[in-house]
């Protein structure tokens, strides 16, 4: 706390070492092409002594020591034409922003003269960079998270054309699941969370810190090669031109959830309102060294045994309203006499979730073999209750620092953090056992990201020629899940309570601790010829993960349980002492479960490219390039000496040249046509090619893996129409067909007598579809305050694998995992600038994915469409100060996962979350 | 001129034909089986992938197993009588267990008065190690063979061992298969947690064939089933089960061997005397379907749970049977589709004949007056709220219900003075016999396991 308030108080000292006078700062970017121009001469009109500076590596500006009072100042550049801006109000100390789009030369005119006024950055800046890239690309930026209302990367990511979110947490591109999507953080790799993906979890990142998302959906060389979706880059904020300052707070009330006195938790420690794991969570120190066996060391196991807690089962206490509170500062200033940019960014947010009429089910297909119909028959049905907490943290620190005009040097520091209580409780009967189920799980996640990035932007060269851009960063995640608890027990109809250890697992507790490290290091290099440019660079990736996970398992001979797990738990019923019984409460921990569950991991990526973007004709761009990959994984289940079954798999791959075109047709003033083709990998995550198998506690079900997994290649094709009209106006229709060569899939192995789900290459998948996307203002109806906007995306995939097990062989023909046949954004925006009030609706829905694969000819679980509407308004109600209020999740619409079989639908999860409505003010200085 | 060369050797670096390849290396620690001998009389049996090989576990060692032993495709594994095998505590992947994999063969053949014992690490010969009733702590006996089953794939991966390791695979084509000989021997305190609710049954036969041979078996205080049938068809005569945290008997996958002279003895924790399942829960309907022939049980309930349960279209013969001191009777599922219509279930067996109850008596079975359709029951699936989800017919329930009768079932109205204590009948059964089908069975004038004498008395924990 204490370097908080040292760092704050440094970054005052520098807003308040002003002089008298007022700057002026801006961009110059080319008005045809939107691309920034360096080396432009900006100079007030008339100063003396003169008051003249260049554009820099950015095509920014800063005209400083301007007088206070009103001036004109002018732009030149070669080929462009002279631009004079009038009336610039400059004032103390502050910062006045022009930007300014020259007009490349033509015989006519010579100079433009415009009045400051008339500057109006409307155009969204990230679709100034989707018409000017070469290649395919969508994004979001800060001012659409605002105007939506997302607080976290993965709801933001849902705007995007083509983009939907699975489980809150991984982005499907053009349905395509997270395997395919590559997520940078300022173009450097971070490390993912999930145990079990190669990909990063997006709700971590908190829309607080962030400047936009950028998706791009075609391959260029100087891109990672690992994605076919798209390759998501999430840009922190970074300095601004002038002073800013922020402070946001709001309130949140759900009726289903705020102050429920029946809200499900548990005793999750001191810190968890932080997110944070104080330690009253971890393995007793007592069980670290393992748990001798029962009849081994009675006395060390009893000791052992009692020295953990005995919360097992649910709390209900009250709720609190959902809460986020954010501060941001940010400031350009000068040190040592050159321009340094700042930022500083804190947030919090607090969210709770909760239901308690949803239902749980599992079914069975009966006797449908032979194409006769079949019956669904259920396994079991339970209603299902839940309370979930989820706190999510942010810091950022971005500090820039340009050394001239043309070298800029950048530090990033971040942290965020996730903390995540979520408490089940389900009941209901179990027809497989003729028993009614009672089922608890609680559990605690805690997720930390630690990143450092250093990066330089550098422009050498007579005509500034000669570009270099490099990053340099470390990474560390952790993900500590400690203690989750299942402790499940039954009634026969009638009977009494018991725990059968045939019917369902016995109590476990389960603890994981991941840790991923990834050091990242890339540099690019261009060269600007007449007519060609050409392009350069390479990078190295290493990661290093470390899963470690220890389980135990709750027993007892002879114990009556009476249907309290405490009672049951409690000192008196704690081992051999245990009164008129075999042997009461003792905790056993299974070691080689623990050591296939935990495993160190590397992999090491080497890349270099090199590509030359060069004009076919006046109106044709190519971009055309390869690049060369070199990929190292290695993967060992923990290396203990007196461990017989140690095990490990390794994969090298030498030869991946991975070419691309894209090809960009200016079909008109602002119109393109553009073609690509690339071809792209898709890399198997390091636990799927561990040539052994574990047991997913938390899924229900065991995971084989295959060191014979290869990584799939795909082919990508894209062809995509675009208009672009003034006010960031868009039409856009895209086309677009994927196929992979031995794409990666889950599939269940018909051999296994339990659930066992195995990673194949299947032999193909072939996937295509079609994007739309418009965004118009409804001037041409006489509304020019509201702008409109939707996006759609057509999809269809077909995976292809046959397997032979014996006589019987298995076939899949089924679409792409958590593919969704379509996906749907609308959204209208209302602005009035005047009345300082602005509103928005936003709608998405995206169609039925396949959810959870099921064993045998029992029809897949599909998740079902969920629309969700949100609104919000928000309105300025003095010079820095605004408010907004929002409703989100209108509908309310049931979240359903359901079996079809013979046009009928059969539930197997169903809840809904209610509305939510909340209240934020917000105080800004801009 | 430069620039032109570059275009084109780039052109060219992306043109090359975009072969890849890949080199991978995989290690899984596969070494000779370690005998590691402890120095005090135990020998420790690590399996690293080649088996115990042909050998003989000796009566003047106790062997200690850690971890799965198997005895693999082509080994012979010889226990001589007398000799005690321990397994290492531990539970899931760390359970220890012996299998003997498709292909390999067990000679364990003990005698009366030297049986052989398979216990847990902390007790002995006699069984005074640990307490009688402690279970768990251990895994089991698991016999696996190329025989049929009804599973949709012809071989499958036997409960708790993942597809990836084959040794675990059972099921063929070969009815007659012969994976050896089991004689005098106690399986003591075994069935530990193997992970997914899944714990070791004391006996497990996957798909063992015909040519196999058990007799006097015992399995005793096992947390899971004594003894569990998938499929295959294995002829078993004479065994005792006592005391198992699950079912006594159970069968599924299309099991359709033989059995005589089979004893239970409930504790409180007991579930079902016999669980019998068709076929799995993905292939209920396949083929064959489970309809072993069963006779001369003797099945001593907990007077808490039920005789048998018949499910999953499943089949099969009880007869010259005696049970006793149960809470419910024999249970059989009823399935229907939408329209209300039978499907292939285990009432659609019991129709077609191939469930038959026959010539067996029962007495304080629910109730020590009751009545043929108390005894006789049909289930349906049920809801969440345990309701079903739709009713039986009346008619198809008073035709099971009947059948009670018609097939020489009675309900005894005087105790015939079986105990757990003592399983050979003081009253004893005998008149209106079923006749004896085949080869196997040896003909006897009386019902249940036991005619005058107990013939698991001396070589069992629990006589």
């Amino acid at each position: 706390m204490k370097k908080i308030l040292l760092i704050i108080t440094i970054l005052f000292t520098f807003f308040t070492s002003y002089s008298q006078k007022g700057i002026i700062r801006g961009q110059v970017t080319d008005k045809t092409t939107g691309e920034t121009l360096i080396g432009a001469t900006m100079l007030v009109v008339g100063s003396d002594p003169m008051i003249a500076t260049i554009t820099d590596y950015d095509g920014n500006y800063s005209l400083e020591d301007v007088p206070e009072g009103t001036h004109s100042i002018q732009c030149t550049y070669v080929s462009y034409e002279k631009q004079i801006v009038s009336s610039v109000e400059v004032k103390s100390k502050n910062v006045t922003i022009i930007d300014i789009a020259l007009l490349p030369e033509t015989q006519d005119i010579g100079e433009v003269n415009i009045v400051a006024s008339a500057i109006q950055n409307t155009e969204n800046s990230l679709l100034t960079i989707q018409k000017k890239s070469i290649t395919l690309l969508n994004g979001v930026s800060s001012q659409t998270f605002s105007r939506m209302g997302d607080s976290d990367a993965a709801s933001a990511m849902k705007r995007v054309t083509g983009v939907s979110v699975e489980g809150g947490k991984y982005i499907f591109v053009r349905g395509l699941s997270d395997r395919y999507s590559k997520i940078t953080l300022n173009g450097a790799e971070i490390p993912g969370l999930d145990p079990s993906k190669n990909t990063v979890q997006l709700d971590m990142f908190s829309t607080n810190i962030i400047d936009n998302i950028v998706v791009q959906k075609t391959f260029s060389p100087n891109l990672p090669a690992s994605f076919a979706g798209g390759y998501v880059n999430i840009s922190t904020k970074s300095f601004p031109t002038k002073f800013t300052l922020q402070f946001s707070t709001s309130l949140g009330y759900n009726p289903q959830t705020s102050l429920n006195d029946n809200f499900l938790t548990f005793e999750n420690g001191s810190l968890a309102w932080l997110g944070i794991n104080d330690g009253s969570m971890d393995i007793p120190a007592a069980a670290e060294n393992g748990i001798p066996a029962l009849y081994q060391n009675n006395n060390e196991l009893d000791r052992i045994s009692a020295t953990f807690n005995k919360n097992m089962t649910a709390e209900r206490k009250t709720s609190f309203f959902n809460h986020s509170h954010s501060f941001s500062i940010g400031n350009q200033v000068k040190f040592l006499g050159k321009p340094l940019g700042f930022i500083f960014d804190l947030s919090y947010s607090r969210e709770f979730k909760s239901y308690d009429n949803g239902e749980y089910a599992r079914y069975n297909l009966v006797g449908g073999d032979n194409g006769i119909t079949g019956i669904i028959s259920p396994l079991i049905i339970e209603n299902e209750e839940l309370g979930e907490e989820e706190i999510i943290t942010s810091a950022l620190l971005g500090i820039s620092y340009k050394l001239t005009p043309l070298h800029k040097i950048g530090l990033s520091i971040i942290r965020s953090g996730g903390g995540l209580t979520q408490t089940r409780v389900r009941e209901g009967y179990k027809s497989t056992d003729n028993m009614f189920m009672f089922e608890n799980t609680l559990g605690f996640q805690e997720r930390v990201l630690n990143a450092l990035q250093l990066n330089g932007n550098h422009v050498f060269g007579e005509n500034n020629q000669f570009e270099a851009d490099w990053t340099s960063s470390i990474s560390k995640s952790i993900l500590n899940e400690p203690d989750l608890r299942f402790f499940n027990y039954d009634s026969i109809t009638g009977g009494e309570y018991e725990i059968s250890y045939n019917a369902y697992p016995a109590p476990t507790r389960f603890y994981r601790d991941l840790n991923e490290m990834n050091f990242d290091n890339k540099i690019n290099f261009s060269w600007q010829m007449e007519k060609i440019k050409f392009r350069a660079g390479a990078s190295y990736t290493y990661k290093d993960r470390n899963s470690k996970s220890t389980q135990f398992s709750i027993l007892s001979q002879g114990l009556e349980f009476t249907g309290s797990a405490e009672d049951y738990l409690s000192d008196e019923n704690i081992g051999q002492n245990a009164d008129g019984v075999t042997y009461g409460v003792y905790y056993q921990n299974d070691v080689t479960t623990d050591q296939y569950n935990s495993y160190n991991a590397f992999e090491h990526i080497a890349a270099g490219y090199a590509m030359l973007d060069f004009k076919l004709s006046t109106l044709i761009d190519v971009q055309t390039g390869v690049r060369y990959e070199y990929d190292y994984t290695f993967v060992e289940n923990e290396r203990n000496p007196t461990q017989y079954k140690y095990v490990k798999a390794s994969k090298k791959y030498f030869y991946d040249f991975l070419p691309a075109v894209n090809v960009n047709y200016l079909a008109g003033q602002n119109m393109n046509v553009r073609f690509a083709y690339s071809r792209t990998l898709g890399r198997p995550a390091f636990r799927e090619i561990a040539p052994y198998a574990y047991y997913d506690f938390k899924e229900g079900w065991r995971v084989v893996g295959n060191p014979d997994l290869e990584r799939s290649v795909i082919d990508n094709i894209d062809l995509r129409w675009e208009n672009f009209m003034e006010n960031g106006q868009i039409i856009s229709v895209s086309v677009f067909a994927k196929y992979f060569t031995k794409p990666i899939e889950l599939v269940d192995d018909p051999r296994a007598s339990n659930f066992e789900l195995h990673y194949v290459n299947a032999d193909n998948s072939f996937l295509y579809g079609i994007e739309l996307e418009v965004r118009k203002n409804l001037g041409f109806i006489n509304l020019p305050k509201f702008m409109f906007g939707g996006n759609f995306t057509f999809l269809k995939s077909q995976v292809r694998y046959v397997e032979d097990y014996g006589s019987s062989s298995l076939s899949v023909n089924r679409p792409m995992y958590g593919q969704s046949p379509w996906v749907v954004n609308f959204y209208m925006n209302y602005d009035n600038q005047e009345k300082g009030i602005s509103s928005n609706l936003a709608f998405n829905v995206d169609g039925p994915k396949l959810s959870v694969v099921t064993k045998g000819s029992t029809p897949d679980v599909y998740q079902e469409a969920y629309p969700a509407l949100n609104f919000n308004i928000s309105k300025k109600i003095a010079q820095h100060f605004s408010v907004k209020a929002s409703v989100s999740n209108i509908l309310d619409a049931k979240n359903k996962k359901t079996y079809t079989y013979d046009s009928e639908k059969y539930i197997s999860q169903e809840f809904n979350l209610g509305r939510t409505y909340s209240i934020s003010v917000k105080y800004l200085i801009d | 001129m430069k620039l032109k060369f570059l275009f084109l050797s780039l052109l060219m670096f992306a043109g090359v034909a975009m072969f890849t390849s890949c080199e991978e290396e995989v290690v899984v620690n596969k070494n000779a089986t370690v005998y590691q001998d402890n120095g005090n009389g135990t020998v420790t049996i690590i399996d690293k992938g080649e088996g115990t090989g042909t050998t003989t576990l000796t009566a003047n060692k106790t062997w200690i197993l850690e971890g799965f032993v198997y005895v693999n495709d082509g080994q012979t594994l010889t226990i001589e009588a007398g000799t005690l095998i321990k397994g290492k505590s531990g539970t899931a992947e760390n359970a220890s267990a012996l299998i003997v994999a498709r292909g390999g063969k067990i000679n364990a053949v003990g005698t009366a008065a030297k049986p052989i014992v398979l216990t847990g690490e902390a007790d002995n010969y006699e069984g005074t190690g640990v307490d009688k009733m402690a279970k768990g702590l251990w895994g089991g006996l698991i016999i696996l063979g190329k025989a049929t089953t009804n599973n949709s794939t012809s071989e499958k991966a036997i409960e708790g061992i993942p597809t990836s390791e084959t040794r675990g695979l059972f099921g063929g084509t070969n009815d007659a298969d012969n994976s050896g000989t089991i004689k005098y021997v106690s399986i003591r305190h075994g069935g530990t947690d193997i992970g997914e609710g899944n714990e070791i049954n004391g006996l497990t036969l996957g798909a063992v064939g015909s040519g196999t041979v058990i007799e006097y078996l015992e399995v005793i205080s096992n947390q899971d089933d004594g003894v569990e049938f998938f499929g295959g068809c294995p002829q078993l005569k004479n065994i005792v089960v006592a005391y198992c945290g699950d079912d006594s008997y159970d069968y599924d996958e299309g099991f359709h061997g033989k059995g005589q002279f089979w004893l239970t003895v409930q504790g409180d924790d007991s579930d079902r005397c016999g669980e019998h399942d068709g076929g799995p829960s993905d292939n209920q309907t396949g083929t064959p379907y489970s309809m072993p022939e069963i006779y001369n049980v003797t099945y001593i309930g907990n007077a808490l749970k039920k005789v048998i349960t018949f499910r999953e279209n499943a089949g099969g013969t009880y007869a010259n049977s005696i049970f006793v001191n149960q809470l419910k009777g024999i249970d059989i599922e009823y399935l229907q589709d939408a329209n209300a219509a039978l499907v292939q279930s285990t009432y659609k067996m019991f129709q077609d004949g191939n469930l038959k109850i026959k010539n067996n008596v029962f007495y304080n079975v629910v109730a020590v007056s009751t009545t043929a359709d108390k005894l006789f029951t049909i289930s349906v699936p049920k809801d969440a709220n345990g309701d079903n989800l739709y009713s039986v017919p009346s008619a198809l329930k008073t035709a099971f219900a009947d059948y009670f009768a018609t097939a020489g079932n009675s309900i005894l109205p005087t105790d015939p003075g079986v105990s757990a204590t003592n399983p050979v009948p003081t009253t004893a059964q005998t008149g209106n016999m079923a006749s004896y089908p085949s080869t196997f069975f040896e003909t006897v004038t009386y019902k249940g396991a036991f005619g005058a004498s107990n013939w698991a008395s001396g070589w069992t924990l629990l006589y």
